[in-house]
């Protein structure tokens, strides 16, 4: 006979405590802010006499919905891995969806339009389906700056805080401050450094606005493109993007941008004098090697197109610049680029800003990554037996973040290449489709032929808006995180443990 | 490797010898087959003179022996096409290339500048160049384990354990065996539907290596014959089934067909694909025209044979994109398709699955299985690596394409299309044009491209690391524990031979 297994009698865990009630109260909080936001709006639509009344919606929803929500809600409870993934998904849906009023309600959008234009703004993405910018209020641009601020500091806060504890798609070694992965919960440093982190992107925003003003931007527009700058996220007030602007604004974009794109772990330690030589970062020095690079080559391509030298070198830079973070903002209308030129620019989507900023697409880190896996398993052909672990910047990287970096990259193009067929199949050219498809997922923007930075997406058949709805979200949220609903063991009723 | 490659050489130096003959006996120009035997022959001879048919190499020398013949020969065997069909030699080596990773790309605009014989020699080319890659995927790679091919076959020992075991070498004739009478098969049944002798065999050749080339300018199209293409289907069909399948299937286990999930899987693909390539059709073709159509098309991308019973670079956009989509897919594991393989997206999906799957329990163990089959996880991060370095090198290819003046369908289509062994793309390159008018370092590029696609992208890349190129260790074989009975029994083979 097998003698009764006597569990150890143990105080209740937080966790147990806590248990369903970390998603209402992140959800809450967020709701709350986000109608905050919109009560200032309110009342500058109402001073500035605009149409107010899609602010003032988002304000009677708002506060109501998310007084509920973060009473059920417990700012203590520490969540399941199920919990965690799904507060995340349903902040990239509600948040939208609340951000989507202003749009719909007195400006003549679609209410398809208007969910577009939100989710394109809260996943920094930047594509849009306004054809007629001077139909639009100003407030409403503001607006829409906003939500891609708003994105940004929300992407921070999960790449920084809740991501890498999931250990989700590699990120548990995006940043040396995370304790072991899967393990424990918001430390108070972590919590620290997030607020610190976030407190920077402020900080910056602020700077880039005043830059801005400085270099001859009326305060309307340097508030604007300063949210969207910081965000990586590409929304103008103006059709013409930076277009219209003069170099200097056009420089300083390009500083801010390429500051957006950096890790602002590395900008914190570097300003707090923890980090003593940025150029030591292996991330940094290869994200800044593929813009010079990139902006060195389409300088040249750019020279065949009549450009002065040191115009091509500023177009070349900016264009180079704004797409690697996937900011997505304009100097020139590079619809009109030769092919070689477009080439370029639609190759750097694929790049992606650093680990640890709000810019999108798959980031240099991960790129390095596999590029060492798979030198590795080339030199393996000759070594089959040789050990060799995967170092960067002197830390060994475990196998397991490796194995979840590659199949993100299969999922990615997967679903890259899904987009694509299904942007085809809707009447898109093979050019557009391909540019669309890595624009959106890549959450850069606007994409080329005729979904150009000019001409828009708006005559898009609904399937496809919805589709490119799901992918911007899908390419923010990291793929995989989407992704794992789709998986038969995400529907089960957790057990009685769920923490894995 | 001198032995193996000396081999190579006398059998290219008696083709060309045949060859010769045959032209004089069609009145045709000879010069360019006699030159390659007069090349090939005392090469050979002298190789193989050096070499020792026994000897067990090293994997370096392994590696070396592959990527040196995939080179040689395919250059040897471009004479002709300068000598005999005025072609240029980068123009030459292209086809020639083409012909041996049996690709079916071409830069021949003018199909009369090419005598019978000359066009017999392509064809045969690519079938020579399907059993190379048979032997290669059979007996080379496994052992190697490179790009995660010991997993492909169920008779392949353990990696990196032994040689060229009695067992294996049986799989390797077996193989042969089911190529060689397909091809007859496929020959006879050309003939059967109407073709002339010359054309069934010569179509034959290229149908059972996945390649593609055909003496018609327009390809299948140029037939106008429903019953050729349903022969082409059908053998296209077997073209990129496992053949070490097959044989077990035609010799008492044809219930192993069915149980195959690599097989399921690309039946599955096929029928899928011809589908919905049919229903994008039935507005061009009546209903029956259609469903051959697709199913033609559908079989000849995927299976990377590249023949055209239409020419496709005309359908509708959604319908090139789907045969787009499909250069990706590729055939089954040992057949002498090209592209990426059935198998190895298979691993791929569980092992991709699998990590959905860990994003919400991060500590299960979750073994990738295939079919009834736990795949190793080497297999698994070599698949990976493999497909990065495909699409990596894809990408490359289309930006080079793009900047040397190509528009961005055609580098796209023809990158993949080389890559995985294809042959046409779209527009400009499309089934009834030529790659001609590409820039001449396009074409360089992609005599690479196919080169590399062919020998597994990973064989390739492997002499671009600092390793390759130090000196080898001492000990030169295969770090493996040798026991005393395994020496005792190379000594014996050394006697022997």
């Amino acid at each position: 006979m097998i003698p009764p297994v006597r569990l150890p009698v143990r105080p209740l865990t937080r966790s147990e405590i806590g248990r369903g009630r970390f998603l209402p109260y992140v959800l809450g909080t967020g709701v709350h802010a986000l109608s905050m936001a919109a009560a200032i709006f309110t009342a500058y639509a109402v001073i500035d006499r605009q149409p107010a009344l899609g602010f003032l919606a988002v304000v009677v929803v708002g506060v109501p919905l998310g007084w509920w929500l973060r009473s059920a809600g417990n700012a203590d409870a520490e969540p399941s891995r199920r919990e965690a993934l799904a507060a995340v998904m349903l902040s990239w849906v509600v948040l939208p969806a609340l951000g989507a009023l202003p749009y719909a309600l007195g400006h003549h959008m679609s209410l398809l339009n208007a969910a577009f234009e939100s989710v394109s703004g809260f996943t920094t993405t930047g594509a849009t389906t306004i054809t007629d910018f001077s139909a639009v209020a100003p407030s409403l641009l503001l607006w829409r700056a906003l939500t891609q601020w708003v994105g940004g500091v929300g992407i921070l806060v999960l790449f920084l805080a809740v991501f890498p504890q999931l250990a989700i798609a590699g990120r548990q070694l995006f940043n040396a401050e995370v304790p072991s992965p899967q393990d424990e919960r918001l430390t108070p440093k972590l919590r620290q450094t997030a607020m610190a982190v976030v407190g920077l992107y402020m900080a910056l925003t602020f700077v880039c606005s005043i830059a801005y003003y400085l270099t001859g931007m009326g305060p309307f527009d340097a508030t604007a493109h300063a949210l969207g700058t910081l965000a990586a996220g590409g929304f103008s007030p103006n059709a013409e993007s930076f277009i219209g602007y003069g170099a200097a604004t056009q420089w300083v974009a390009v500083i801010f941008m390429f500051l957006s794109g950096t890790s602002f772990f590395l900008v914190y330690g570097t300003i707090t004098g923890r980090k003593h030589s940025v150029l030591r970062d292996a991330e940094f020095r290869v994200y800044l090697a593929i813009q010079l690079v990139a902006g060195a080559l389409l300088a040249v391509l750019l020279l065949g197109e009549n450009l002065a030298p040191l115009d091509a070198i500023r177009h070349g830079l900016f264009q180079a610049t704004s797409m690697v973070v996937t900011a997505g903002f304009a100097s020139l209308d590079y619809q009109t680029w030769s092919t070689p030129a477009q080439a370029v620019l639609l190759a750097l989507m694929f790049v992606g800003g650093s680990a640890g900023s709000a810019s999108g697409g798959v980031k240099v880190l991960r790129w390095l990554m596999v590029a060492k896996i798979t030198g590795r398993e080339v030199r393996r052909a000759l070594h089959p037996r040789a050990v060799m672990p995967i170092r960067i910047g002197g830390r060994i990287i475990p196998e397991d973040a490796l194995r979840a970096v590659a199949a993100f990259l299969t999922l990615y193009v997967g679903l890259f290449a899904f987009t694509a067929v299904v942007l085809v199949f809707l009447g898109a050219d093979f050019t557009a489709a391909f540019s669309t498809a890595i624009a959106t997922l890549g959450n850069t923007g606007p994409g080329l032929n005729s979904f150009a930075p000019i001409g828009e997406l708006d005559h898009l058949p609904v399937l496809g808006k919805l589709v490119l709805m799901f992918v911007m979200c899908a390419g923010r949220l990291e793929v995989v995180t989407v992704f794992v609903i789709f998986t038969p063991g995400w529907w089960q009723l957790p057990r009685r443990r769920p923490r894995v | 490797m001198p032995y193996v490659l000396g081999a190579g050489l006398l059998a290219l130096a008696l083709g060309a010898a045949v060859f010769t003959l045959y032209a004089l006996l069609l009145r045709e120009r000879f010069l360019g087959f006699a030159a390659t035997t007069i090349v090939a022959l005392p090469l050979g001879l002298v190789l193989r003179g050096r070499g020792r048919s026994g000897v067990e190499p090293s994997r370096r020398e392994a590696l070396v022996a592959v990527l040196v013949s995939w080179l040689l020969l395919p250059t040897l065997s471009a004479a002709p096409y300068v000598i005999d069909g005025g072609m240029s030699v980068l123009n030459a080596v292209f086809e020639s290339m083409s012909g041996f990773t049996t690709t079916g790309a071409t830069v021949l605009t003018d199909f009369s500048t090419f005598g019978k014989a000359l066009f017999m020699w392509r064809a045969l080319s690519q079938w020579v160049g399907g059993i190379g890659i048979l032997v290669l995927f059979i007996a080379v790679f496994p052992q190697l384990a490179i790009a995660g091919r010991q997993l492909f076959f169920t008779e392949a020992p353990g990696p990196t354990e032994e040689r060229l075991t009695p067992r294996l070498r049986h799989t390797a004739v077996a193989v042969l065996s089911v190529y060689s009478t397909l091809t007859l098969a496929c020959a006879i049944g050309y003939r059967l539907a109407g073709m002339s002798v010359y054309d069934a065999v010569a179509h034959a050749l290229t149908t059972l290596a996945a390649g593609g080339f055909s003496p018609n300018g327009l390809s299948f199209a140029g037939f106008q014959s429903s019953a050729m293409e349903w022969v082409a289907i059908l053998f296209m069909f077997f073209a990129g089934a496992n053949f070490a399948l097959l044989y077990r299937a035609a010799t008492g286990r044809p219930r192993d067909l069915l149980r195959d999930a690599e097989l399921r899987t690309y039946t599955l693909i096929l029928l899928t694909a011809s589908g919905v390539l049919t229903l994008l059709l039935v507005g061009r073709y009546s209903p029956i025209d259609a469903i051959r159509h697709s199913l033609f098309q559908v079989a000849s991308i995927v299976t990377s044979t590249g023949y055209a019973s239409a020419d496709f670079a005309l359908w509708s956009l959604p319908a090139q994109m789907l045969l787009v989509i499909l250069m990706f897919v590729g055939g089954c594991a040992g057949s002498a398709s090209g592209g990426v393989k059935v198998m190895r997206w298979l691993v791929l999906a569980k092992g991709t699955t699998r990590e959905l799957v860990r994003a919400l329990h991060p500590r299960a163990v979750l073994p990738v299985r295939v079919g009834e089959r736990t795949v190793p996880e080497e297999v698994v991060r070599a698949v990976a690596a493999f497909l990065t370095l495909y699409i990596g090198l894809f990408a490359v290819t289309t930006l080079v394409l793009v900047m040397l003046g190509a528009d961005f369908v055609v580098a796209f289509t023809a990158a993949i299309s080389c890559l995985g062994n294809v042959g046409p793309g779209l527009e400009s390159i499309g089934p009834m044009a030529s790659f001609a008018d590409l820039h001449p370092i396009s074409r360089g590029l992609l005599t690479f491209v196919m080169y590399a696609g062919r020998l597994e992208v990973v064989t390739v890349f492997v002499v671009f690391t600092p390793g390759w190129w130090r000196s080898p260790p001492k000990r030169t074989s295969v770090p493996r524990s040798s026991t005393r009975r395994e020496d005792s029994e190379r000594r014996m083979r050394g006697a022997e031979s």
